[in-house]
């Protein structure tokens, strides 16, 4: 129902509205983009269009449902037509751009989108120590000194954010099933 | 050690015991493989890049901006002239501190692409921190019903599009868009079908370079 509420602001152009759909969804947004185009100017430029098409297409949005998957589809075609326009602007060659596959970067764009919502739904410090391990590869011992807290503390908030992880993202398990 | 467990184990590449758990699950043990794919996902650069921190005010401004045209609703004829009122206040608000008052940063004249059209319009634009803030002042288009509108884009000596909003007519209308002016000099003005396509259509009205 909150979500509801939100999507009927949002509708009528509410600013706080907008800055609160932008805050659940936008870095999502960014994530997919940028995966996609590999270039943060375009990425941003793709969030922009996402949540103006969304303002514009809300009328058609049901208000009870879950605006993710919905933001994520506009999402996805901006980001297929930011790409066939980078395209077609360093090729100049208009004909054949609309039959063109996409590249591999779109693939598993809705799984990055989900995991990326899920790490947002983390606290600041337990995403610390998945950035630390995951992304920068450390060890717990160099996870604790570059965030100056206790080895143990490290291992306490790698567990319960692992179990969150876990837990956020068993739907993408069982749709790979 | 129960599923709950030996997942968040097997998510954070810790060592589990074949013999445990694991050997009398076969949830568990056809979770191997996924989570594996997961935790690999996990260490994607696309996933920790943040986007920079003034983008949301940027979509604040496209959107309210956007907003403050009176496009209509599924319906309506138009937005009702509250939200209009709405949008045009809150944007005021929201990038309160971030524009520049006064005279206009620059100026620029869109004249019309057909030959036979009156059509222009005056552009003033104040550069802020949040992008660029632009009064049209438009004469001469006529009023499009609601299955098109007016669309501003601004564009990039390389080709790249930015819409700042939309519009009906003739008349003064505020935009806002979260690039430079500098970095996007060319704006024209197309008229777009209500389609939903966020593309240029093509049909350019008015263009500063025209």
């Amino acid at each position: 129902m909150a979500d509801a509420r939100l999507m009927r602001r949002f509708r009528a152009g509410d600013p706080q509205a907008v800055r609160e759909l932008y805050e659940r969804h936008g870095r999502a947004v960014f994530t997919v983009a940028l995966r996609a185009l590999g270039d943060r100017s375009l990425a941003e430029e793709v969030v922009q269009q996402t949540f103006l098409q969304a303002w514009r297409a809300a009328h058609t949005f049901d208000v009870d449902k879950d605006p993710a998957p919905w933001l994520y589809a506009i999402a996805r075609r901006v980001a297929v037509d930011t790409y066939r326009r980078e395209r077609r602007h360093r090729q100049d060659r208009v004909d054949d751009v609309e039959i063109v596959a996409l590249p591999p970067s779109f693939e598993g764009m809705w799984e990055a989108w989900e995991v990326r919502s899920a790490l947002d739904r983390l606290s600041d410090e337990e995403r610390d120590v998945i950035e630390a391990t995951h992304y920068l590869g450390m060890t717990h011992e160099q996870a604790a000194e570059r965030l100056g807290v206790p080895v143990g503390t490290v291992k306490s908030r790698s567990h319960r954010a692992h179990r969150r992880l876990a837990a956020l993202l068993g739907h993408l398990r069982e749709a790979s099933a | 050690m129960n599923c709950e467990e030996l997942q968040a184990r097997l998510l954070a590449g810790e060592p589990v015991a074949a013999e445990g758990h694991l050997a009398s699950c076969a949830a568990c043990r056809s979770a191997v493989p996924d989570l594996e794919a997961l935790r690999q996902r996990l260490a994607d650069p696309a996933l920790w890049e943040e986007p920079s921190p003034e983008l949301g005010d940027r979509v604040v401004a496209t959107v309210v901006g956007a907003a403050g045209d009176r496009r209509p609703v599924r319906g309506r004829r138009w937005i009702p002239a509250w939200v209009a009122a709405v949008g045009t206040v809150a944007a005021a608000v929201v990038f309160v501190g971030v524009v520049r008052p006064g005279a206009p940063d620059w100026e620029v004249e869109l004249r019309a692409t057909a030959s036979g059209s009156v059509a222009v319009a005056q552009v003033a634009g104040w550069n802020t921190d949040a992008g660029t803030r632009m009064e049209l002042e438009v004469e001469g288009l006529r009023r499009v019903g609601p299955d098109a509108y007016y669309e501003l884009w601004l564009t990039s000596p390389d080709g790249r599009h930015v819409s700042a909003g939309t519009f009906r007519g003739p008349g003064e209308v505020t935009l806002w868009a979260g690039v430079r002016r500098a970095d996007y000099p060319r704006i024209w003005v197309t008229l777009e079908p209500a389609d939903g396509d966020p593309a240029p259509s093509g049909e350019t009205v008015l263009d500063s370079e025209a």
